[in-house]
């Protein structure tokens, strides 16, 4: 289409005073715009006026809400002069790079220095706020556990692996619920459930559970956690919304192994300090791991009981070391191979005695026995 | 010169956008929202915003949009500092309270969190309101919105009591009352919106369906009590776990419950649809809202069938079907002078609803 520079174009104005659209025709003169309307003729500059990609309708810098609708496109040569709405100008460039290092800067500062940062802030929590929160979460868990014995037990326990000047105070409590489970909590808060004691086999498989507690307390883990959930993690879900909140889980979740296998490092040193055996924590990890796959049908006595793994089960076995890439505790299998290979041949002996291992794992049985109201405050 | 609206009769807004042009731009943002971690999300609702608007002729004329990514970005910063943040900071306190042993400081907290995000529900759908019609144009005309979010958002909370009071038998007085609080609110230019929808003609309806809806809710408790009275323990002692086929059986009760829901309510959401719109006028212009109950089944089955069968692809669409559906069962019947819809003084706001955002209660 071909459009005679000399014809004026035709459109309606609107002012942006009132909804009534003007008929107005525009014709180029040198250096911009005249608008003719049935009154009055207005010269409008070219660098005043915004065109429209569709080049149908024409703005003002200077006017917000004025505008003509033309009824066919400007020519391009009119285009050419004036700036084209929503177009990508050179200050956007330069904000859109300001922008964009903004964001590359502050992702790698979070992601290089994110940990150094957290770590930092969960130090220097005071304990006085955090233990109070550590102690209404293990609140939260069930009634806890306490007899004269088992609590001088736990004690004991606690003792040994501290040593005789612990660096910080830490309470464990026992807590009466059916689930294989240990916690570190904020405010130097551990929590060993009954189940786990119960299918604990000797003291030094459970003083291994508690030993990675204990790692986790020094290394302020739950501390961070929190620090990081409520302020990192809702800062970047605010701004990048869902897909940022599944970026976050993703890391919280590496990190979080990261810190499990820290955790289980510093349980091994804890276990060596105080001369007590590796390999039962092993042991522990092992039957866990039986347990966890129970699924294998029930052999047919009198046949060979031990058949070479189906692809089945390679399979799942494929699958759940898979998984494990993205769950924040490492299988309780790779963990056994970790402890099994700590195990040195120094001499050690066992965590508590005889007496000491009945009276903390009749902990929670006697409260059973006995139906009244649970008991708030476990064994400090 | 004239605008068809000025003259007497049926108005019909038009929806010119075609699928093909929406799902390349659903599609660019979405690459450039995964590219910037999320953070491109509020340009890209400008730019679909402003596809909308602009496909959408009214009269002859089409809607503008003239929001800004960039003011969407300081919204979601404010909500951060002035929503999030203080939640985070009460919830510590109450989290430290409860173990410090002062449960009535801990309780009192938690239930003041409640009730301040109920507020600010409200005052957020007000405010997200305001926003989108600030940035909304029409023949060079701004809307607006007159009057206060933090009323509104008390009328909000009465309501909601209300409802709570009456076993949520209020609804349609609730509902019809808010609409009409919201949209009297509502400024085009210098005119005023008239909201008087009348809740009276769906109290009818509505008490049959939310009658029927509990009657059938409280068979679905008393079975779901039964499957699980064995497991559920209120004392904090341990208890067995429910079996998974005991789960799979609540679990198929509370879905089969949801689905009956949606049916029994299908008429009576579409009749508050018609209702609340056909109270609203502008000028000489009275409005309606044309689509029945089975144009809202075809619409959500539609809705469906796009997801499924495109394996979540389709899902892009939703907003421009949403859009498309609202903007087709609209109509309008009389006449509006424009020489009366001169440009509003209410100046608008600086920045945009990102409270709402923060709550997700935005709609568009």
């Amino acid at each position: 289409m071909t459009i005679n520079p000399e014809r004026p174009l035709q459109g309606r104005l609107f002012d942006g005073k009132t909804a009534r659209p003007h008929q107005v025709m525009l014709r180029a003169v040198g250096g911009g715009l005249q608008l003719i309307q049935a009154q009055s003729d207005q010269f409008l500059a070219w660098h005043e006026l915004r065109c429209s990609k569709d080049g149908l309708t024409l703005s003002h810098a200077n006017r917000p809400d004025w505008l003509v609708r033309l009824e066919q496109p400007m020519p391009a040569d009119w285009r050419a002069r004036m700036v084209v709405a929503g177009s990508f100008t050179s200050d956007d460039r330069r904000r859109v790079a300001m922008a964009v290092t903004g964001v590359a800067v502050l992702g790698l500062a979070l992601w290089f220095g994110g940990n150094m940062i957290l770590n930092a802030v969960a130090h220097r929590l005071p304990r006085s706020v955090m233990a109070p929160i550590g102690i209404g979460l293990v609140q939260g868990l069930g009634t806890s556990c306490a007899t004269p014995a088992g609590t001088a037990a736990a004690q004991a326990l606690m003792a040994r692996l501290q040593g005789p000047q612990p660096a910080e105070r830490i309470s464990l409590t026992i807590i009466d619920q059916p689930v294989v489970n240990a916690m570190a909590l904020p405010g130097g808060q551990v929590v060993l459930f009954d189940k786990l004691i119960a299918e604990a086999q000797s003291p030094d498989e459970v003083a291994g559970v508690l030993a990675h507690e204990l790692s986790h307390i020094r290394a302020r883990d739950s501390e961070r956690a929190i620090v990081r959930q409520l302020g990192l993690s809702l800062l970047l879900q605010s701004l990048g919304g869902n897909l940022a909140g599944g970026a976050d889980t993703l890391l919280l979740l590496s990190s979080s192994r990261e810190a499990e296998a820290a955790a289980d490092d510093g349980a091994i040193a804890l276990l060596r300090g105080a001369n007590l055996a590796i390999a039962p924590t092993a042991d522990f990890f092992d039957r866990q791991q039986r347990q966890q796959r129970p699924a294998r049908a029930p052999a047919k006595k009198g046949q060979a009981a031990k058949k070479a793994p189906t692809q089945l089960e390679e399979a799942a076995d494929r699958v759940s070391r898979l998984a494990d890439f993205t769950a924040s505790h490492p299988d309780s299998g790779s963990r056994s191979r970790l402890f099994k290979t700590a195990v040195t041949s120094a001499s050690v002996t066992p965590a508590l005695d005889a007496a000491q291992w009945q009276a903390l794992r009749g902990i929670c049985a006697a409260g059973r026995a006995r139906p009244g109201k649970p008991k708030a405050d476990g064994p400090a | 010169m004239e605008l068809q609206i000025t003259e007497p009769g049926e108005h019909r807004p038009d929806f010119s956008s075609g699928w093909s042009s929406w799902f390349g731009l659903a599609i660019g943002n979405l690459l450039l929202t995964i590219v910037t971690l999320g953070i491109y999300r509020f340009w890209a609702r400008t730019r679909e915003r402003r596809h909308l608007w602009s496909a959408t002729h009214w009269g002859g004329e089409p809607l503008e949009y003239t929001g800004k990514g960039s003011e969407l970005l300081i919204g979601a910063i404010l909500a951060f500092f002035v929503l999030i943040l203080p939640l985070v900071i009460v919830s510590m306190v109450s989290a430290v309270a409860k173990g410090m042993g002062m449960a009535a400081l801990a309780l009192g907290a938690q239930l003041s969190i409640y009730a301040v995000l109920l507020w600010l529900v409200q005052f957020a759908i007000w405010r997200a309101m305001r926003y989108r019609l600030s940035r909304t144009r029409w023949s060079g005309i701004r809307s607006a919105m007159a009057g206060s979010a933090a009323l509104y958002a008390w009328q909000g909370v009465k309501m909601f009591g209300l409802q709570i009071i009456t076993l949520g038998f209020a609804t349609p007085y609730a509902n019809a009352r808010l609409f009409n609080a919201r949209w009297s609110d509502a400024r085009m230019g210098t005119l005023k919106f008239e909201a008087a929808a009348d809740w009276r003609p769906l109290q009818r309806l509505y008490l049959i369906s939310w009658g029927i809806a509990l009657i059938v809710l409280i068979g679905v408790a008393v079975t779901e009590w039964r499957l699980l009275r064995d497991h559920v323990s209120f004392t904090g002692s341990a208890m067995p776990s429910p079996p998974p086929s005991v789960v799979l059986q609540v679990l198929a009760l509370n879905v089969g419950w949801l689905l009956v829901l949606a049916v029994i309510m299908l008429r009576y959401y579409a009749a508050q649809w018609q209702v609340l719109v056909g109270g609203l006028s502008l000028d000489g212009l009275r409005f309606r809202f044309t689509a029945t109950a089975g144009d809202w089944l075809r619409y959500w089955l539609g809705n469906a069938a796009l997801v499924v069968f495109t394996l979540g692809i389709g899902s892009l669409m939703l907003g421009w079907r949403h859009w498309r559906f609202m903007v087709n069962h609209i109509a309008a019947d009389g006449a509006m002078d424009v020489d009366r819809l001169a440009q509003t003084r209410i100046e608008a706001p600086l920045f945009g609803e990102g409270l709402a955002d923060a709550l997700d209660v935005g709609a568009i």
